[in-house]
């Protein structure tokens, strides 16, 4: 059997990490990590299809699993964001093998360690948004962290300011040019 | 278009300060701000105009994928002893858009099927 996670360890690992500890973030991410990966696969299993599994369900899902009630809004909006990061990481994963499958991978000798299940369409505008929030992180990094938190953790306004430490007045701003260039930027390539 | 930092900078700078602008004033605005770099101008424009559009169509795909992720999964497979016929699902091999793919053994001979096909 395999060891879960106690609220208590996720909580205090969130802590220190809060209070600058770096090494408390690699300990974290993998616990949450699995916990999301977990809670995505099997979300569905006793719902509908039309059923929409939202980011927001889910790091909300995984959060009330892994962290104390208690725990500080900083550190909560810290998770939050550390959630956004990984969910996004899981869909691109799962994008770029969905890809390699569509490409022939049948055929090849391919180790599956698990089922690849993102559909066409949804697939390629992941990868396409993924790849354009890093070309936009190189010259606007706040605007793409601001983007990841949005788009891929389903935090609200107020969450992504407090996630990034800026006011949800320069959230507003910036998501202005962000998103209009994002949007742009998709099409153009689309 | 991000050709450089300096160029996004500018058309940060120029973007935002439209926005303060009256619609009516922006296109003079843009024409003596951007001199001879027609590309800026012509980006700025455009972005200037899809700017109150909602950020959903960027959240739907995501939605989509996480969607499409979690109902392919291993909820809706078959599980390895699962009997087809004369055959007998060994393990899920690949799910792809068109069904999933099974490894299954019948008569010691190995071969892969898709379900839907059985």
């Amino acid at each position: 059997m395999e060891e879960l996670p106690s609220c208590q360890s996720v909580t205090s690992l969130l802590q220190r990490w809060g209070n600058g500890d770096k090494q408390a973030l690699d300990q974290l991410m993998p616990l949450v990590y699995d916990q999301l990966h977990k809670l995505a696969s099997r979300h569905m299993r006793a719902e509908r299809r039309e059923h929409t599994l939202s980011a927001t369900a889910l790091v909300h899902e995984a959060y009330l699993r892994l962290v104390d009630a208690d725990i500080a809004f900083q550190d909560q909006t810290h998770f939050f964001a550390l959630a956004a990061r990984i969910l996004r990481n899981i869909l691109v994963n799962y994008a770029m093998a969905h890809k390699r499958l569509k490409r022939g991978g049948a055929a090849h000798k391919v180790e599956f360690d698990e089922s690849v299940v993102v559909g066409q369409d949804s697939a390629g505008q992941v990868l396409e948004l993924d790849e354009a929030l890093q070309r936009l992180a190189v010259y606007d990094q706040r605007k793409s962290d601001i983007m990841e938190l949005l788009c891929f953790g389903g935090l609200t306004y107020d969450e992504t300011a407090a996630a990034l430490q800026i006011s949800p007045a320069t959230v507003h701003r910036e998501l202005k040019l962000a998103k209009t260039w994002l949007r742009r930027e998709l099409t153009r390539r689309g | 278009m991000i050709p450089s930092r300096d160029l996004w900078k500018r058309l940060d700078a120029l973007f935002y300060r439209c926005l303060e602008l009256p619609p009516e004033a922006r296109s003079a605005f843009l024409v003596q701000n951007c001199g001879s770099d027609h590309e800026l101008r012509k980006e700025l424009e455009a972005l200037l105009q899809e700017v109150d559009e909602p950020i959903d169509s960027l959240q739907l795909p995501v939605r989509e994928a996480a969607h499409e992720f979690s109902g392919h999964s291993e909820g809706t497979t078959l599980a390895s002893g699962t009997r087809l016929d004369h055959y007998e699902i060994i393990s899920l091999f690949a799910i792809g858009g068109m069904g999933q793919v099974y490894q299954r053994c019948a008569f010691s001979r190995e071969v892969v099927s898709n379900p839907k096909d059985a």
